[in-house]
This record gives C-alpha cells, sequence and structure tokens, in this order.
C-alpha cells in the first residue's frame, strides 16, 4: 500500500505543477490579448478613469473631440468613421482610437510617468491630443466622391509617407454606433469593414506597374524592343485575350494603352522570383503599418504555372493587394524609386491642438533605381495624356496614372485608379478602388481627378 | 521523524502569519481609517494569538505532529479572510467567525482522539448517517446557485455533502484495509483481473449511490470529488491500475450520459471547450476570471485593488481568481505550493501509518484535501469544466471551513500518533 500511495503522491504534485503551467498561461503568455480584449471590463475601468486625449487632422482640424456634456463627437462622422473610428463603453474601440489608444491614454511617454502619480494620488488622469497625417477634408471629399459605393481610396504624401487620406465606403456613424450597431453587423455591404487596409482585391491592370519594373531592372534594352499585339497571346491550352489587337508597340505604349499581351509576355520572360522579389519590395506579404492591422497583399502561397504567371502579370489570377498597397506602388514610383514607410500619427500634444512639429520619415527603401522610376513616371504621365486614364487630365497640372479593371467572380471588374501629381514634384500618391464599377479609366479617373485638383489647389 | 519537544519550525512558521494578518487589518484599515474599523486589529491578533494556542496544544498534546501542517492552514486561511474582506467585509467577519469554530474544532479533535482505531469499528454507522444526509438533502434540501445541496435547521444552514466527504473517508479507509485480502487477492491468484464481487459488492453499491445522490443534488463537483476520492483510494489499498482504468471509462461513460441527458452539463462542456461565443451568457464566469488573472500577470494588482464584483460567486467558487489577479502569477504560484506542500506532507505521513487503516485514513484525507483544490482550480483556469466546489481554506463557506478544520485537525493528530514511538511499527504493503 506504501508504494501505491508514494506513487498517487507523485501524480498530485504533477496535477499541481500542471496547474502551475495553465496559470502560466493565462497570466503570462496570453497576458497581452486578454488585457486588450475589448470585453475586458478592466480595461473599460482602468480607460474610464482617464480623460482620453482628442484627435486632429494634418492642419489642426478636430476629428474626435469631447463636447460639453462629455460626449465623444466626431465631426466627420460617415466619411471618416474608418481611420478615426470609435470608442465605446460595451463595443470597444477601432480605428485611430484603438491603433493609438496608448497616446490617447496617456499610458507612455512623460504623460505615462505623470498619470502613474496621478492615480497613486487619485487625480485626473489625461491623455495626449494626438495629430494624424490625415487630411480631414481630402478625407471628406473622397468619401463623397465614392457617393455610397463600395471602395476604398487611399493617399498618401510620396516624400514622407504620411497618409492623407483612408476612406473606406460604405461607412459608419460612430456618433450613433451603439443605436445602429446590429444594422451594421448585419449589413451584406459591411459597412465596418475597413477595405483601405482590409480589402484584398485582383489589382488588375495596376499591377503593371509591378511587373514593368521588375522588367526594366532586368532588361536595359526594353525600351527599344517592339511588341506585337494580334489581340491575344497563346499559353499552355488557352489564349489570354487583350482589349484590342494594339499591332506594333512599345514598352511605354504597352502601358499608355494597358496591354495584356505586352505584359503577360514580360512577366514569362522575368519569371514568378523577379517578379515575387518586385512586389515583395513594394511591401508584397508585409504588414506595411506599424502596430496597425493591415492584411497582406500576396501572389498566392502556391508557385506559380505558366499560364498562372501570365495572369498575375496583368494583375488577375492568384494576385490580391489592399487599395493602400496600390497607393504605396504608386507613391515610390512618384518618389523617384524611393519607398517613404507610411504613417498615420503624426505629433501628440499635452493639450489643446497645437502641435510640434510632425515626426520625421520613418524610413525609405530603394525599391526601384531612379532611372527606372522615370521611366515607369513618364509611361504613366503618358496614360493620362493619350492613353486609357484620360479621365483624370487636369487643365495646367501633370498627372501620371494608370488604370485598372480587375475582373472578379462577383460581377463586374472592380475599378481601379491609381495617380500622382504634379508629375515633376509629386505632391499626392492615390489609389482609387471602386467595387464592381467596370472599368477603372471612366469610373476611378473622375475621382482621382477630383482629389488631386482638391488637395493641389488647398496647398496654394 | 525525528521528535522535536519545542516544535520550533512550527512556532517560526507562524511569525508570517502573524504578520499577514497584520499586514491586511493595517491596510484596510488606511484605506478606511475610521474608529469603527479598529476592530480589525482585534480580529487580526486575536486570530494570531489563536493560532499560537493551538501550537502550544500541539506542543503539550502531539509533539511529533508534523509541523508545516497548521501554519500553511493558517496561511491560506488568513490570505482567504484578506481577499474576502475586500470583496464584502461582512463575509469576511463571518468568515473570521468560522475560523474560531474550526480552530475550536481542531483542538477539539486533537484533544479527543488518543487512538484512531476505534473509527473503523463504526464504519457502517458512519456511511448510513452520510448516505442519510444525502437523502435528506434530496429530499428536503434548499437549492442555491442551481445545485439543490443545502439543509437548513432554522436559521443554520449547511452543506451536508461537506460532512459526508469525512465520514466517506472513514468507511473507505476502514473497509479496504478490513477486506484487502479479498480486494487485493494477488496472493492466491494468478489472475490479476479477478474480482472478488463479495469484497467490492458493497463499495460498488455506496459509491454508486453517492455519486448518483450528488448528481441527483445537480452537486456535480462534489460528484467528481467522490469519485477521483473512491477511485484513488481503492488503487491505493489494491495497486490495481486496471481499476483504475475501469473506473475511469466508467466515469466517462457516465459522463457521456449525462452530457445527452442533461442540458445544463452541455452548457458546462460547451463553455469549458469554448467560453468566448458565450462571453455574456453562460461563459461569463470563465471569461471574467480569465480577465482577472490576466490583469495580475506576473505581479499582481496588489491587494485590495482588483474589482471582485466583475466576477460573480468570487467569494466562494472563484476566490482563487481574485487571488491571482491581485497577487500574480508568483503569488498564485505561492498559493498552489501552499496547497501542494498540504498534500505531499500529508500522503507522506500517511505512508509511515502503523496499519493499514490509519494509511488509509490519513492518505485519504490528503487526498481529498488535494483532490477538491485541484477540481475548483482545475476548472478555473480551464482543464477541467467548471464545477461548483469551495476552495478549500480560502473559499467563502462555513460548513466547508468547519469541515476542513475538523479534518485537518484530525491528520495532524494522526501524523502525531503515527510517529510516536508507542505506534507499533509494523508496516504492511
Amino acid at each position: 500500500m506504501r508504494t501505491n500511495l508514494l506513487r498517487s503522491r507523485i501524480a498530485i504534485i504533477l496535477c499541481f505543477a500542471l496547474l502551475v503551467l495553465a496559470l502560466g498561461r493565462i497570466q503570462l503568455v496570453e497576458r497581452r490579448e486578454l488585457v486588450l480584449h475589448p470585453a475586458n471590463r478592466y480595461r473599460m475601468a482602468a480607460e474610464n478613469r482617464v480623460k482620453r486625449g482628442e484627435i486632429f487632422d494634418r492642419k489642426g482640424m478636430p476629428l474626435a473631440l469631447w463636447t460639453e456634456e462629455g460626449q465623444r463627437y466626431y465631426p466627420l462622422s460617415y466619411a471618416g468613421s474608418h481611420p478615426i473610428g470609435y470608442v465605446s463603453g460595451t463595443l470597444g474601440a477601432s480605428g485611430a482610437e484603438a491603433w493609438f489608444a496608448s497616446e490617447l491614454l496617456g499610458r507612455e511617454g512623460t504623460q505615462g510617468f505623470k498619470n502613474f502619480w496621478q492615480r497613486l494620488a487619485g487625480g485626473q488622469e489625461a491623455g495626449y491630443n494626438i495629430q494624424l497625417t490625415i487630411d480631414g477634408n481630402l478625407q471628406q471629399l473622397g468619401y463623397s466622391l465614392l457617393g455610397g459605393q463600395k471602395g476604398a481610396i487611399v493617399a498618401i504624401q510620396p516624400a514622407t509617407g504620411e497618409i492623407l487620406a483612408l476612406v473606406s465606403s460604405p461607412g459608419f456613424d460612430p456618433n450613433h454606433l451603439e443605436q445602429n450597431w446590429n444594422h451594421y453587423t448585419n449589413n451584406p455591404e459591411e459597412p465596418l469593414f475597413n477595405r483601405a487596409l482590409l480589402g484584398t482585391y485582383p489589382p488588375g491592370s495596376t499591377f503593371k506597374l509591378v511587373v514593368g519594373a521588375a522588367a526594366l531592372k532586368q532588361d536595359p534594352e526594353l525600351l527599344e524592343r517592339q511588341f506585337e499585339c494580334p489581340g491575344y497571346i497563346q499559353l499552355e491550352g488557352r489564349q489570354l485575350a487583350c482589349y484590342q489587337a494594339h499591332g506594333q508597340l512599345s514598352f511605354v505604349d504597352g502601358i499608355a494603352v494597358s496591354c495584356n499581351v505586352v505584359f503577360a509576355q514580360l512577366g514569362l520572360e522575368i519569371g514568378e522570383e523577379q517578379l515575387r522579389r518586385q512586389a515583395g519590395a513594394f511591401g508584397f506579404d508585409q504588414g506595411l503599418l506599424a502596430g496597425i492591422p493591415v492584411k497582406h497583399s500576396s501572389l498566392g502561397d502556391e508557385p506559380l504555372t505558366v499560364n498562372g504567371l501570365a495572369e498575375s502579370a496583368i494583375g488577375q489570377g492568384k494576385v490580391l493587394a489592399t487599395p493602400l498597397q496600390m497607393a504605396l506602388v504608386t507613391a515610390a514610383i512618384a518618389n523617384d524609386g524611393l519607398l517613404a514607410e507610411p504613417y498615420l500619427l503624426r505629433s501628440r500634444s499635452v493639450s489643446g491642438a497645437t502641435f510640434s512639429a510632425p515626426a520625421p520619415v520613418l524610413s525609405s527603401t530603394r525599391v526601384l533605381t531612379r532611372s527606372t522610376a522615370q521611366v515607369l513616371k513618364e509611361a504613366m504621365v503618358g496614360v493620362v495624356n493619350y492613353g486609357t486614364g484620360r479621365q483624370a487630365r487636369i487643365n495646367g497640372i501633370q498627372v501620371g496614372g494608370k488604370t485598372g479593371s480587375a475582373e472578379n467572380p462577383h460581377g463586374q471588374a472592380h475599378a481601379w485608379f491609381v495617380a500622382f501629381a504634379p508629375a515633376e514634384a509629386p505632391e499626392i500618391a492615390v489609389a482609387v478602388v471602386v467595387e464592381n464599377a467596370g472599368s477603372g479609366g471612366g469610373n476611378g479617373g473622375p475621382i482621382v481627378r477630383e482629389l488631386i485638383s482638391y488637395y493641389l489647389s488647398s496647398l496654394e | 521523524m525525528g521528535m522535536q519537544d519545542s516544535r520550533r519550525q512550527e512556532a517560526l512558521l507562524l511569525v508570517p502569519v502573524a504578520v499577514l494578518l497584520l499586514a491586511g487589518s493595517s491596510l484596510y484599515y488606511a484605506l478606511a481609517p475610521l474608529p469603527e474599523n479598529r476592530f480589525l486589529f482585534v480580529g487580526a491578533v486575536l486570530l494570531a494569538c489563536l493560532y499560537y494556542v493551538l501550537h502550544f496544544l500541539l506542543v503539550l498534546q502531539a509533539k511529533g505532529a508534523d509541523q508545516l501542517l497548521l501554519p500553511i492552514t493558517a496561511m491560506l486561511t488568513s490570505l482567504g479572510l484578506i481577499f474576502l474582506y475586500h470583496l464584502d467585509p461582512n463575509l469576511a467577519v463571518k468568515q473570521w467567525f468560522w475560523t474560531v469554530l474550526g480552530l475550536v474544532a481542531m483542538a477539539f479533535i486533537i484533544l479527543a482522539v488518543r487512538d484512531y482505531h476505534w473509527l473503523a469499528e463504526f464504519k457502517y454507522t458512519f456511511i448510513l448517517l452520510g448516505l442519510a444526509f444525502l437523502v435528506l438533502t434530496v429530499l428536503i434540501g434548499d437549492e442555491t446557485g442551481g445545485a439543490r445541496s443545502w439543509l437548513s435547521l432554522g436559521q443554520f444552514r449547511f452543506q451536508p455533502a461537506e460532512v459526508v466527504k469525512l465520514l466517506v473517508i472513514i468507511f473507505m479507509a476502514a473497509y479496504l484495509s478490513e477486506y484487502k485480502e479479498s480486494i487485493i487477492g494477488y496472493g492466491d491468484s494468478k489472475n490479476p483481473f479477478r474480482l472478488d464481487l463479495q469484497g467490492f459488492g458493497p463499495l460498488l453499491v455506496v459509491g454508486g449511490l453517492l455519486i448518483v445522490l450528488l448528481v441527483v443534488q445537480k452537486d456535480l463537483g462534489a460528484a467528481l470529488i467522490f469519485f477521483g476520492l473512491i477511485l484513488s483510494m481503492v488503487y491505493v489499498a489494491s495497486g490495481r491500475v486496471w481499476l483504475v482504468v475501469l473506473g475511469l471509462w466508467a466515469f466517462g461513460a457516465a459522463s457521456l450520459l449525462a452530457y445527452y441527458l442533461f442540458p445544463h452539463v452541455q452548457t458546462r462542456v460547451a463553455i469549458w471547450y469554448n467560453p468566448w461565443p458565450l462571453a455574456d451568457g453562460p461563459g461569463y464566469q470563465i471569461v471574467q476570471t480569465f480577465f482577472s488573472l490576466a490583469q495580475g500577470g506576473i505581479l499582481g494588482m496588489g491587494v485590495g485593488m482588483s474589482n471582485p464584483r466583475f466576477i460573480p460567486a468570487a467569494a466562494t467558487d472563484f476566490i482563487f481568481a481574485v487571488a491571482g489577479g491581485e497577487l500574480g502569477f508568483l503569488g498564485a504560484s505561492l498559493i498552489l505550493f501552499l496547497y501542494a506542500v498540504i498534500g505531499w506532507r500529508g500522503l507522506g505521513a500517511a505512508a509511515s501509518a502503523p496499519d493499514d487503516f490509519g494509511l488509509l485514513l490519513a492518505g485519504g484525507l490528503a487526498m481529498l484535501f488535494s483532490l477538491q483544490t485541484l477540481v475548483i482550480i482545475g476548472g478555473i483556469l480551464k482543464l477541467l469544466p467548471l464545477t461548483g466546489v469551495t476552495l478549500p481554506l480560502m473559499s467563502y463557506g462555513g460548513s466547508s471551513l468547519v469541515i476542513n478544520y475538523l479534518m485537518l485537525g484530525l491528520l495532524i493528530r494522526l501524523t502525531a500518533l503515527f510517529a510516536s514511538p508507542e505506534g507499533t511499527a509494523v508496516h504492511e504493503d
């Protein structure tokens, strides 16, 4: 009996050891996730002790503020609902309210120390006011230009990576969220879904910029070459059609008229590895925004077949990209091949709406040589001047762009338009996608034109 | 185990208990320095003195007794009182009185039980009494928190299942030691699966009745603990692993049956499998428990800093969630360690018993204590489906606390008897 007893003693001690492991899993390993969980009432209680900071746009216009009655008020309403988000005792938080919670709640920096003492002394804790890189007026204009259609707009300052607008449509009303919550969660148009960061779409012909960049890198003689477009290209067992038989054309013409034959052929020539490498340099398969959830853009996990490679080269097949990703591709080309890391939080201040100088550019990576970028820029100017993007032309301002009409299983093509302006010294790069709207030039062009002309005139 | 007349180790280990009680009362007084709160110091000093009284009682009357059991009991009780005061000062005051009553019961056992063998004589009386209690509860019991497990005598209410635990241990120890030949039966049989139904029959009947009665009361936690207790005592007596396997198999089959029969069992299992989709409904408790524990992190929020209103039943079944939140991983692990030490020392002492009855009795007591701790904390940490049982010594609850003191008193007394030179040192395997 003694042996049995001592054996069962060991079993019991092992069970206690198991409890310690389970305890460690909750208190140490899964801790962060649980502490940040939206349903965690400790978190809400801690947040309620702090006077949450207010949110301003790049020019000091309020985006989220406290009313006299102590209500959180969002002046942009639907238009700013995705990047600014909401904060609610029962529904948690989203957008900047969630992404920059530690600034808004004064958990870091000097305010963090101050609040620690305030907490001990029983005083009022306060968070930082923050300034976003968003331009509130541009954001609002973008939202109204989408006119309730499903889609997204991302605008970036190419030289700095500052995100000027991050529109997702349809939006929601952050000022009356709790009453409408069920309506929003059951709505098939998914107004709570941030399409700009989390929506992945086949990029269609806008992806030809990535293929073009890889092709230019591989073949310096590319500009001298003449291509022949008979209206289709023969692949393994199938034909890939072009919009029309373009006949004899150069690489630059190929971009301007968005010739599928030229790019399918280039895709096959450069091969999968180079294509993936160039896409990766632009940010595919990466998170893009530090600390903010962004869906990874991708060429698919599977190795590509010959047909798959040709389809990918025209932005179809397995390629999927977020609007933010395509805005970055455009911004890097506009910025002479330097990709500035994008960001949303410009500055913070202890009180009021006066903010110190914007944070410096986080980092820039050279993703294209200056000359490659120059070729692509000129080709994109051609797109707008005489190619598929003529709808984006603006008097007196040289715009560069690329259209895309991405075929998809959900109906009409998604309309894409990526652009930058002014071409000689770009101030803005923008990517627009309108779901199932049809051709990119016809549907995206006017939106791009309005956005760019408004933004450039606001700079004067 | 040598004899130490002065029991210095015990006296020293009670010092941190006294410090803890004083620190706790000072903290709560500092948080609300009102004249009427001065009773906190009286309560703390008085309780610390009472533990020392018990210590001197052991010095005089039970010299060879284990020196760790009393200080750990005192430490866990004091921690429980401190958390309870934060949850609800009235509960802590009541629990203080229950603790004093428990100490009286412990002192009584230590003084009264000079020899334990007579307990075996009354095994059938004890078990019949135990079954009668449970039948009575089923017939005229009150329902609280979904389980019909309370008996009322006027103002006085108690949970019979707590008393029945002690009665079952005595019965099992006596029965198994008396009929061990027919149960073990190695000597005369080459068949390891031979089962003497005459020997096992009464055990199966008693065990089956107990568990059925508890399941009818919907006291699934107690049913689980009794099952584990009976199974482990049978294993210790017989050394037959296949019996344990058979028992677990039967338990699995019975659980499956219960799962299909009772909707509340299905809910429990669903919560255990994944509480998150049910976080606003039946999964609320466990999810809030996780939040409390996570909030504690490594070092804890600090005593008195958690928000106990976030966890329902924080004072009883979920006191460990409060402890883990306020003391953090380090403090909560220390609590687990203290519980494990009680099991370790109790089972170790049992192994030195001079006879089988003593071994099974002490072993059963230590086992029950450990099993109950494992079942409730395992439930809180989602290793097991959650069943409502109290955490020994720390949870609020008069019946549970007094019976635990009684059982620990008996265990302490037994360790003294086993260690005394008069004990015939005939070890049987």
